[in-house]
């Protein structure tokens, strides 16, 4: 498993080295952390996994890596529907519902004050 | 050309599970399609967050009613990483068989399925009957057809002696004269063909480009399968992934035909050459760190992620299973293809939205 942190500014460019690297998208993973998000793009790259590690304010807004790579934007809407965080210029926004219907709770990842 | 965008799905007699494509046709050429789903998302990594994590792996095995057993094996393999277990060689092995299993009556689902969305009844009939041997070796060895429940932190619950080895070698033989008998039928069949051959093109590139797993990505040219990662007895046993270059339904098809022999030969394999010794360790003490572990269900590669604090409770799980990774596939495959073909593309895939949504 290799990390590498980044600023959320860098995320298109460093998910474009990676891609045209021939890395291969897996997920992404976001986590509370109270204060902010940490936000893992997993991808593998020759049978290794590669965590790209942005942490974000909980208002800040993350911009898409879906016009990169588009089936990244079922993992961010999940992210999206999950936990509330902000993420503008997905290829396909289901604004917070996709999995979620109108009736469930909202962001039932955010963690209890 | 005036278009018309009108709901395939959520209920349709070709997917078993609920699912709507949102199609946008030109007479009958389909144009442009959404996907829609969030019919059956069921909270488990909400749940797994106020589980002890000894628990989880009853909760992660019922992410999918198919492959249950690998779901139960990934989230097992990811908590053994994060808590430096080494599980018995006996028990991995063990592992490989059920897996294995598991990956042969999941084909057989699948084909079965095929042959029905065809009408081929007689077909999906010979399948599904087939496919009972397995399901039958499932319950003789585990206690269970559906959820096994014999994957646990640190190795296996049940054992299987020399008798029962016995037993399960003569069913696999009968398993084995059924499916020979269906296999050249699934490949060969005019009708099969004609329905599936240069229908739902996923070309190489954009296959890898998308991140799409499994059979389906297999079917496209790329050699990728988690198992060569040598996880549980993989390593040991030998093993090449099933790679076919057509790209299309049918390629689909021959892959999870040539994987049926393939796990049949896996897990003879393993039966055959198990280890003596235990088949389990005790855990102790709790997850702290992160881990993440890919491992290859039938569908295609299960990602898990966890970070545990070093208490009962892990932080954060992560499950991203394979259909959730192939739906993109759909935006590719089906744009230009026929309204009649929409059924046997859509479950070319082998989507199970049930594991999707979790």
């Amino acid at each position: 498993m290799r990390d590498i942190n980044i600023d959320k500014t860098e995320l298109g460019f460093r998910v474009k080295e990676l891609i045209d690297d021939k890395a291969r998208f897996i997920t992404a993973t976001c986590i509370d952390e109270g204060e902010f998000f940490e936000v893992i793009y997993h991808f593998e790259k020759d049978s290794e996994l590669v965590n790209l590690r942005t942490r974000i304010n909980k208002e800040e807004e993350l911009t898409s890596i879906s016009s990169i790579i588009l089936g990244a934007a079922l993992s961010e809407n999940e992210m999206k529907d999950f936990f509330g965080i902000k993420i503008k210029d997905i290829a396909i926004d289901f604004k917070g519902r996709m999995l979620l219907s109108e009736e469930s709770p909202v962001t039932p990842l955010l963690k209890l004050k | 050309m005036p278009r018309i965008t009108f709901p395939f799905g959520p209920q349709h007699p070709v997917l078993p599970e609920a699912i709507q494509l949102q199609l946008t046709c030109e007479d009958e050429k389909v144009v442009e399609v959404t996907p829609v789903i969030g019919y059956m998302h069921r909270g488990i990594e909400k749940a797994a967050e106020g589980n002890p994590f000894v628990n989880n792996v009853f909760l992660c095995e019922r992410v999918c009613g198919i492959c249950s057993f690998m779901h139960a094996l990934t989230y097992c393999q990811l908590i053994e990483g994060l808590m430096n277990i080494n599980v018995p060689p006996r028990a991995k092995y063990l592992r490989v068989f059920w897996s294995e299993l598991s990956r042969i009556h999941s084909h057989m689902l699948w084909i079965g399925l095929l042959a029905d969305a065809l009408g081929f009844e007689s077909l999906f009939m010979q399948c599904w009957r087939a496919r009972e041997v397995i399901l039958d070796v499932l319950e003789m060895t585990t206690g269970q057809r559906v959820i096994q429940s014999s994957c646990v932190i640190g190795g296996v619950r049940r054992n299987i002696d020399g008798e029962l080895a016995k037993t399960v070698f003569n069913l696999l033989d009968e398993f084995k004269k059924q499916w020979d008998a269906i296999s050249p039928v699934v490949q060969k069949d005019y009708t099969i063909r004609a329905r599936t051959e240069g229908k739902g093109i996923l070309p190489k590139e954009q296959a890898w480009e998308l991140g799409i797993v499994g059979p389906t990505l297999r079917a496209s040219g790329w050699a990728h399968d988690c198992r060569l990662l040598g996880y549980a007895a993989y390593g040991e046993l030998g093993f090449q992934p099933v790679v076919e270059e057509g790209c299309d339904s049918y390629a689909r098809t021959l892959v999870r035909v040539r994987e049926v022999d393939q796990s049949l030969e896996l897990a003879y394999k393993a039966l055959n050459n198990l280890p003596e010794g235990e088949i389990a360790v005790k855990v102790k003490g709790f997850p702290e760190g992160e881990a993440a572990v890919c491992v290859e269900q039938p569908r295609g590669e299960l990602f898990e992620y966890a970070r545990g604090n070093g208490t009962p409770h892990l932080e954060r799980l992560k499950i991203r299973t394979p259909t959730f990774a192939n739906i993109p596939a759909l935006l590719v495959m089906l744009p230009g293809s026929e309204l009649a073909d929409v059924p046997v593309i859509t479950l070319s895939i082998d989507p199970c939205i049930a594991c999707t949504e979790r």
